[in-house]
């Protein structure tokens, strides 16, 4: 029962806080403007912050009572709670001396240290300053290569479990930053016993359960992150091997290479561009809408644009008012049209990230002019006439991801030499076959 | 003092009289009405407001868009999860034993009565791709694809019935009357092409769902919105060829006529429902032009045909697998499609599950193998999100109707444990999501159900399934009513 008075200690503490420095601008204010205020008012704030902190040191104690915390933190913060109340009571008495003042800026020091250590408690020792030192994963060259509780476990424990699990904070008895502490488990048991990990229990628990770690509102694990800690767990949790020297399935495999740096990274690029651009002119889609093309904004947050090309000839007054959107078009759909005004324009569409020009009239001699397409991710040219000549003027688009030549005109046997060309995009040239897996093979 | 107060109530009753009454009459009868008049005051829709000149005008996403169409593959009738994707060793070792009373206990099943026997899976099984993915002899073409696909392995229902669980999947909810997923997706975003239908059914198998059409019905949306469903023999939608001695430009005059006189009514009447009246007709119109051309496979290519296995002219669940990808590539925006015939009782050897399944399989498993890769080869199946599922499961044990075994091998509905897949349109690549205990029987982690496969294909289409709402009866619906949790785990 009496635990539940601890947990006002959270609410109490900002009393003080928030009385005090009233009380030191009253203070201040009085000393600037040489004013006199009635001491009664003094009397009354410093009354309020010491019966305020002296309640806050009380259930502070009865929380501290209930465990869960890294001394050396709360003892410090606990003396200097003690310290400000009692510097609260010597203001109290000698608030009408002329040094007064100076007792009233040693509270002021006393009580934001205090309230720091506090905060410190509860968000986490690196809350502060999270954004200005997010802790950097050192890149991982090869994957395989590297120590799996170093360079893999431990950064992602340090990420998403250190802020309770660690020297400041140990949550349910239990710590995460040091091999001994890990193997020691919490009070509710062992964390990384290979048959029954209540780790990757409490992981693996749905969100909205009350024992899902990390708990609500704090950053969660990635699918990637749990497949490690399952991974290094379910192999006996060793703490010197590397990657390669542990078994690993096929989807072990995947999240690895998550890991790794460079080409193979699976981190998934958001659509949309964080660079902003203006908002698309009002009458240019107008007047496109009103040509039956579908003009959309991608979503309501951004100012750029998807447009959908059918077959039907542009004409001028459309063309013109696709110059005015140039900058606005992410993606362009115009499947089948065979006109050449449009594909003119293509290339001036600067931020044009997907293009779909699938059994359109374009031609090599087109493709000239893409080179300046430098956030071009995906191009499809099935169906079309383009050529691996062609193809060619687009190898300086560093971030094209994809080519689709399906169908095209592309010479398959030109595929080794234009792949070299394109070290870091894929070029789909269809044509797929199905085969039938071999029935014999089966077990049962 | 109590005397007073009464003395004084009486008092008042008298001097209540009949002209009293009806003065009080007037104002608070008055105010009634007047209140009823404001609230019924035609509500706007608030998300997305419905243009009736032209409900079907594209709309903007509430977010970016991973994917811009669905082609929903039903297997009608509940294929068993046991014979294609969710291989149990356990449970063929407890072949022909009883199934234990713990399995039976406080549960309902449609067919089995009494103590059914275990039965282990008919098919053999392997592992397949990078993914290590087990797949069945059943599916021997589909492990072309298999680290293309994304498996649910633990989708839950609560209803063992097919009508019900059809609708709870299609619609939502479990009883008739809301609007289908289609339907929905087609009212929130809209239709890329202006000459064909948003949301297109096709039928294959024999027979319609058993929930009938109201599966693919637009329920409390304007009409608009519900599926089309296009046939495919004779013409894929009625009544699109002009009739006899009727020539196209008589066609277009009369139907120019007809909305001339329409618009002259809305002139008059100012009913934005007469507007939308005249954009049907104008659909209509063009989608004689269109309808024909999209909808005619025999202009694929000869190695298209063989690699879909299709039959021109025939009635088949791969002719409409690839109507389906024709559809999509030419921007309609839901294509679902419905095979019939899955219901593997075991009652005759069209529905046992090693004769008649394996029938079925052979024609699903070509057909769905070649649309995901012939997606892939044009570069669609990033925007085209694939679902592919049943209504429930199957049992592990036999089915005994009426206490006895089947005349043939087969499972009876199953609630409480099933596999479904996705592929494209944003959804990760090979993973696994959910698991079932040793021998298949209940969802033991990953538990989804079809509010939650609903959240997600909303997702997917750049929705948020909390937002897509329609004013209906007072009060705010939406698809997946007050559940719903996208499905993170395969997400790409």
């Amino acid at each position: 029962m009496i635990q539940f008075f601890g947990k006002f200690h959270p609410l109490l503490v900002h009393l003080p806080i928030g009385v005090f420095i009233f009380g030191v601008f009253l203070k201040g204010y009085v000393a600037f403007k040489k004013q006199e205020i009635d001491e009664h008012i003094f009397k009354l704030i410093i009354a309020a912050t010491m019966i305020s902190s002296f309640l806050s040191v009380v259930t502070g104690l009865i929380l501290f009572s209930g465990g869960d915390y890294e001394k050396d933190t709360v003892l410090f913060h606990r003396n200097m709670g003690i310290v400000f109340t009692a510097v609260s009571i010597l203001i109290y008495i000698f608030n009408q001396k002329r040094w007064s003042i100076v007792i009233w800026l040693f509270g002021l020091v006393v009580l934001l240290f205090t309230g720091h250590l506090g905060g410190n408690l509860t968000h986490g020792e690196d809350y502060l300053t999270l954004e200005l030192s997010k802790p950097q994963r050192k890149p991982i060259a090869n994957v395989q290569e590297a120590k799996v509780f170093d360079d893999l476990v431990r950064p992602i424990l340090e990420e998403k479990c250190w802020s309770c699990h660690s020297s400041k904070k140990q949550k349910g008895k239990l710590r995460l930053d040091e091999k001994e502490f890990i193997l020691k488990g919490g009070k509710n048991g062992k964390c990384i016993d290979p048959l029954n990990s209540l780790l990757l229990e409490r992981l693996n628990l749905p969100d909205g359960e009350e024992e899902h770690m990390p708990p609500k509102g704090k950053p969660q694990l990635s699918n990637q992150e749990k497949q490690i800690l399952d991974w290094w767990i379910k192999n006996g949790a060793d703490f010197n091997k590397k990657a390669k020297e542990i078994s690993q399935t096929p989807a072990d495999k995947k999240a690895l290479l998550s890991f790794q740096s460079g080409e193979n990274s699976t981190v998934s690029e958001s659509i949309i561009p964080e660079k902003k651009v203006s908002e698309p002119s009002k009458t240019a889609l107008e007047i496109l809408q009103k040509a039956g093309l579908v003009v959309n904004r991608i979503s309501p947050e951004t100012n750029y644009i998807t447009i959908t090309v059918f077959e039907n000839k542009l004409q001028e007054k459309e063309i013109s008012a696709l110059k005015e959107l140039k900058k606005n078009i992410l993606i362009l759909i115009a499947r089948g049209h065979k006109d050449k005004n449009l594909i003119a324009e293509i290339g001036n569409f600067s931020n044009l990230r997907k293009l779909n020009l699938a059994e359109s009239g374009i031609t090599d001699d087109d493709l000239n002019k893409f080179s300046s397409l430098a956030e071009l991710r995906v191009i499809n040219l099935g169906g079309t006439a383009v050529t691996e000549k062609g193809l060619l003027n687009l190898k300086t688009l560093g971030k094209l991801k994809t080519i689709f030549v399906y169908n095209s005109k592309f010479n398959k046997k030109q595929f080794k030499q234009l792949k070299a060309q394109f070290p870091k995009t894929r070029i789909d040239t269809g044509g797929y076959q199905i085969s039938q897996s071999d029935s014999s093979k089966f077990v049962m | 003092m109590e005397k007073i107060f009464n003395e004084a109530y009486l008092r008042k009753l008298a001097a209540d009289t009949r002209r009293n009454f009806l003065k009080q009459s007037f104002l608070s009868l008055g105010s009634l009405a007047l209140g009823s008049l404001i609230s019924c005051e035609r509500k706007v829709s608030n998300s997305p407001g419905v243009d009736l000149s032209n409900p079907l005008a594209p709309q903007m996403p509430h977010f970016a868009p991973k994917a811009k169409s669905v082609i929903y593959l039903h297997m009608a009738g509940a294929p068993s999860q046991l014979e294609l994707f969710d291989y149990k060793p356990e449970l063929d070792k407890l072949d022909g034993q009883d199934c234990p009373q713990s399995f039976l206990e406080g549960k309902k099943f449609a067919f089995i009565r009494g103590v059914p026997k275990m039965l282990a899976s008919q098919a053999k099984f392997r592992q397949f791709g990078e993914t290590g993915t087990y797949l069945s002899n059943y599916l021997p073409h589909l492990t072309n694809v298999v680290d293309e696909l994304s498996f649910l392995k633990a989708v839950t229902t609560d209803q063992f019935n097919h009508a019900p669980a059809q609708l709870l999947m299609q619609t939502g909810s479990a009883r008739l009357g809301r609007p289908s997923m289609g339907s929905w997706v087609t009212y929130g975003l809209g239709s890329e092409n202006n000459n064909l239908p948003a949301f297109v059914v096709l039928t294959s198998g024999g027979n319609n769902p058993d929930a009938g059409k109201s599966i693919w019905g637009s329920g409390f949306l304007p009409s608009v919105y519900q599926g089309v469903q296009c046939r495919s023999e004779g013409d894929p939608v009625l009544f699109i060829q002009d009739p006899k001695g009727v020539s196209r430009d008589l066609r277009k005059a009369s139907i120019d006529a007809i909305n001339k006189i329409n618009l002259e009514e809305y002139k008059t009447y100012q009913d934005p429902e007469i507007l939308s009246r005249i954009s049907q007709y104008e659909l209509a119109y063009r989608m004689q032009i269109s309808v024909p051309e999209v909808m005619d496979i025999n202009s694929e290519p000869a190695y298209i045909h063989e690699l879909y296995g299709t039959e021109p002219g025939k009635t088949s669940l791969a002719n409409n697998i690839l109507l389906a990808r024709k559809l999509v590539e030419n921007g309609v925006r839901f294509v679902q499609i419905y095979d019939w015939g899955w219901d593997s009782h075991g009652t005759d050897a069209d529905l046992a599950i090693d004769i008649g399944l394996k029938t079925k399989c052979k024609n699903m498993d070509r057909p769905v193998t070649a649309l995901i890769m012939d997606l892939k080869q044009r570069g669609m199946l990033d925007d085209v999100l694939v679902v592919w599922g049943g209504e429930f499961g199957r049992t592990p044990m036999a089915e005994n109707r009426e206490g006895k075994p089947n005349a043939f091998k087969g499972r009876d509905h199953h609630s409480e444990a099933f596999t479904m897949f996705m592929a494209g349109g944003g959804v990760a690549k090979g993973v696994t999501h959910g698991e079932t205990d040793e021998i298949g029987y209940s969802s033991i982690a990953g538990k989804v159900n079809a509010h939650d496969i609903q959240a997600t294909i909303l997702h997917q289409l750049g929705m948020n399934h909390e937002n897509l709402t329609y004013e209906f009866q007072g009060r705010q619906f939406r698809l997946t009513d007050t559940e719903g949790k996208i499905i993170k785990e395969i997400l790409g």
